[in-house]
């Protein structure tokens, strides 16, 4: 075995001098387990992506630490880089430490593989020290203790983890075994191992211990349910007091390696509530409070100011995100420039994060900027809270350029770009009109009387005028009808004189009646009363010839009666003539 | 007699008294003094009357200060009162070119610019009298034709009555028309640099746009000291009254 691993690193050597080597080393090749040994990989060009080996079956102490040394020796210059592994072994065994690669001037090298052989650890010590023990009874002595300030917290809340060494041995070497991860929580270091321990006494279970405090971490946790708090293990080599007295005295007595690690601790982390929740929350916990400035309260369109949004307080300060700055449209923002005033301390994480935004105001105007709204969650208190910065008062005046300059923002059209060498049409140098807002007469009172005047005169008018008609139409029908009446009686009487054999008395009724149906009818005076004038008014009035001889015909009848003596036929010719020519005439006239 | 003689002494003067400022101010305008230009034909408006070519000369003078803004409302004041102005429509369109925001206005209906020269030819009274004039001529022939004999006679003064009477509507359609297109305010112009435009008649509703000045509004609505208001291109929002002045 050995010789194999020998041969096989002498072969390696040997290609060196043509081109890059990448060598693995380790410093022993038999170890028990739990006691840490070395693997160094080393090339000797500037190399890249460095690709380590599988070390499943080991625990990584340290790993993979990147070192570089530079040799002057003469003229020559020699340099070479180192990948590093502190290890343990797990359990007993021959294992094989596989390759590791690297890129070295553009060629991907892979190193040798080691073997080691893993030997039984405790138990091989106790066999070299005669004496059996496991590491349970040193826990008394020696132990690692690690504290949460909280076990119970909310997403995001900030919560400190310590880890103390309590030691009342004494050891002659230590070493860190295992780091722990924190996994689901982002940390800040308060103090790391790596800083100067301090040691005090504390009394516990009355003993007395010394007590440094290894590592306090401040975490925030990033995500629910249930997180741990993991170990932190380190390795001591532990003085044996022998009961020899000659040996302690002389520092012959043995030394034992011992691992202590101390218990997980677990953080329950509940979610945020819902009820309550500001829309603005953005995952801020703690206790904030938010201010905003301004480098110029006046500026020109175009000028650039300096907003400077500051969060003061203490919490998750450093996860905080850039916020909304609720600005009106027409300003221009620039991602803002993260200025950080954060201490990290054993209370927590408190300090200023400032964001500071460069906005351009592209219009003139009034504004109120900075009104920036912000929320968190404080988990003391449970409780959301929103605060608002306050507005400030922003005067934005005219760009100082042309007004063609203020409207660059939007493009113009040709016919805009035209008529920009276009001038205004000249004043009204003469005369001008006046319009007068008022109205006196338009819709008031007198207007609506003047308006209904005329309709009311229109009313009037009709109704009077029909109301005359009416009385006229009477008196004339009245005398018609009274015409008619007094001629219908007359011709009764006739008729009765027919009848009777008075033919005579015929005749001159119904010259009676003819007269004054006439008369009456035609309203004209007795005096005026002559055949011809009779006969002229009928046909005046559109009275047929036919109507007028048989009219001209009784009367001539009625006189030639008077003078001779009359036939029976002759009168009651005479008074059916008389009575169709009064039918007629009443048609007509 | 002599307090008689004041009322018309006192009118004549202050009439004289108008016409000098209007005058002043065609000078100084002419000198370039336009602010002076402006104090003087302010004076001529200042017993409450209103004059197209007052206000467009106020627009020249405005123009010449480089005070776009208020070019645009004095020359669409003038345009209220004269519609259809060539020389303002012209001085409006090179301005609306060099306001910021670009909104085009729509072009009246050439129809509806008669319609309102005609409204405005006059003023709202001599309509008024007109009609009522109209009117009784109508009446007086509706009932003549009652009262005549002659057929002839009765068809004209049916005919002419009845003619009269659609005569007499129109004019007091034209003194309507004319009193409204005087007295609505339905349009303003945006005085402030920049202003936000609302989704209600609250700060506390969702932003919707941005105007600037120069920007001609319609008003449609009003609570308060909000008003409701549409652009040309039809998206509507509210906005402080004290944003914008009515034309």
């Amino acid at each position: 075995m050995r010789a194999f691993v020998t041969y096989s690193l002498v072969l390696l050597a040997s290609t060196g001098v043509f081109g890059q080597t990448f060598k693995a080393k380790c410093g022993v090749t038999s170890i028990p387990a739990g006691q840490q040994f070395k693997v160094i990989y080393t090339v000797d060009a500037p190399g890249g992506g460095f690709k380590g080996p599988d070390l499943k079956d080991f625990n990584i102490a340290m790993g993979p630490n990147f070192s570089q040394s530079v040799q002057i020796s003469g003229n020559r210059m020699q340099a070479s880089y180192s990948y590093s592994y502190v290890l343990s072994g797990k359990k007993p065994g021959t294992y094989t430490i596989g390759s590791a690669s690297v890129t070295a001037n553009g060629k991907r090298i892979s190193s040798n593989t080691l073997t080691i052989k893993v030997t039984q650890g405790g138990k091989a010590v106790a066999r070299q020290n005669g004496q059996a023990s496991g590491s349970n009874e040193i826990s008394q002595y020696l132990f690692i203790k690690g504290t949460a300030s909280k076990k119970k917290v909310y997403l995001g809340e900030q919560l400190t983890a310590t880890y103390k060494l309590y030691n009342s041995v004494r050891f002659v070497d230590s070493g860190i075994e295992k780091m722990p991860s924190l996994n689901g929580f982002w940390s800040q270091d308060v103090k790391s191992p790596f800083d100067h321990v301090t040691w005090n006494t504390e009394y516990v279970n009355k003993r007395q211990y010394e007590v440094a405090e290894l590592k306090k971490t401040v975490l925030f946790p990033q995500r629910t349910g249930t997180l741990e708090v993991d170990p932190l293990a380190m390795t001591f080599q532990v003085q044996q007091m022998s009961k020899n007295f000659f040996d302690n005295f002389f520092g012959r007595a043995k030394s034992k390696r011992y691992k202590i690690e101390s218990k997980p601790a677990k953080i329950t982390v509940l979610p945020l509530p819902t009820k309550g929740k500001p829309e603005s929350f953005a995952g801020a916990v703690g206790d904030f409070k938010i201010s905003t400035s301004v480098d110029r309260a006046e500026v020109s369109a175009n000028d650039a100011i300096t907003l400077k949004v500051k969060i003061e307080g203490t919490g998750n300060l450093q996860l905080l995100e850039s916020l909304d700055l609720n600005l009106p449209a027409d300003f221009e923002i620039y991602d803002p420039k993260i200025n950080d005033d954060i201490a990290v301390l054993a209370s927590g994480v408190r300090g200023i994060r400032e964001f500071e935004y460069l906005i351009i105001p592209r219009h003139a105007g009034n504004f109120k900027i900075g009104a920036v709204e912000f929320s968190y969650f404080d988990p003391t208190k449970k409780k959301y809270y929103t605060r608002t910065a306050d507005e400030i008062p922003l005067r934005v005046a005219k760009s100082a350029t042309s007004e063609v300059g203020a409207i660059s923002s939007r493009s113009m059209s040709r016919e805009e770009v035209e008529m920009l060498n276009e001038d205004i049409r000249h004043i009204y140098d003469n005369a001008y009109s006046t319009v007068s807002e008022k109205q006196t007469f338009f819709g008031s009172k007198g207007f609506w009387l003047l308006t209904g005047f005329p309709f009311l005169l229109l009313f009037a008018a009709i109704a009077y005028r029909r109301k005359y008609e009416e009385r006229k139409a009477d008196v004339v029908g009245k005398k018609e009808r009274k015409a008619g009446r007094v001629a219908s009686k007359y011709l009764r009487q006739a008729r009765a004189s027919l009848s009777s054999g008075d033919h005579n008395a015929v005749f001159e009724q119904v010259a009676t009646a003819m007269n004054g149906f006439l008369t009456d009818k035609l309203r004209i005076d007795t005096s005026q009363f002559s055949q011809e004038r009779i006969e002229q008014i009928l046909s005046d009035k559109g009275v047929e010839r036919s109507t007028i001889e048989a009219l001209h015909k009784v009367l001539q009848d009625c006189n030639m009666a008077r003078f001779s003596a009359a036939s029976v036929g002759a009168s009651a010719s005479t008074l059916d003539g008389a009575e169709r020519v009064i039918e007629q005439i009443n048609k007509k006239v | 007699m002599k307090r008689l003689l004041i009322i018309p002494m006192l009118l004549l003067v202050s009439f004289t008294n108008a016409n000098n400022m209007f005058e002043l101010g065609n000078q100084e305008y002419e000198a370039g003094n336009y602010q002076e230009a402006i104090n003087s034909y302010q004076a001529v408006l200042v017993n409450g009357d209103l004059s197209p070519e007052v206000y467009y000369n106020l627009g020249n003078c405005f123009y010449r200060l480089e005070d776009i803004t208020n070019a645009i409302y004095h020359y669409e004041r003038a345009l209220k009162l004269d519609p259809g102005n060539e020389k303002a429509e012209h001085n409006l369109s090179l301005c609306y070119a060099q306001t910021v925001d670009k909104v085009e206005p729509l072009p009246e209906f050439a129809l509806t610019t008669w319609y309102k020269k005609v409204a405005l030819s006059q003023q709202t009274d001599t309509w008024a009298l007109l009609f009522v004039a109209a009117l009784l001529l109508s009446m007086l022939s509706m009932a003549g034709f009652y009262y005549v004999k002659s057929v002839g006679m009765k068809r004209t003064l049916f005919f002419g009555g009845g003619i009269l009477f659609i005569i007499s509507g129109a004019l007091l359609l034209l003194a309507f028309s004319n009193r409204s297109i005087l007295h609505e305010s339905k349009y303003g112009v945006i005085f402030e640099p920049s202003v936000t435009i609302y989704s209600a008649p609250t700060e506390n509703s969702e932003k919707l746009f941005i105007l600037h000045e120069g920007t001609k509004v319609e008003v449609t609505a009003e609570k308060n000291d909000w008003r409701e208001i549409m652009i040309a291109n039809g998206n509507t929002g509210w906005v402080s009254q004290s944003a914008f002045k009515e034309i």
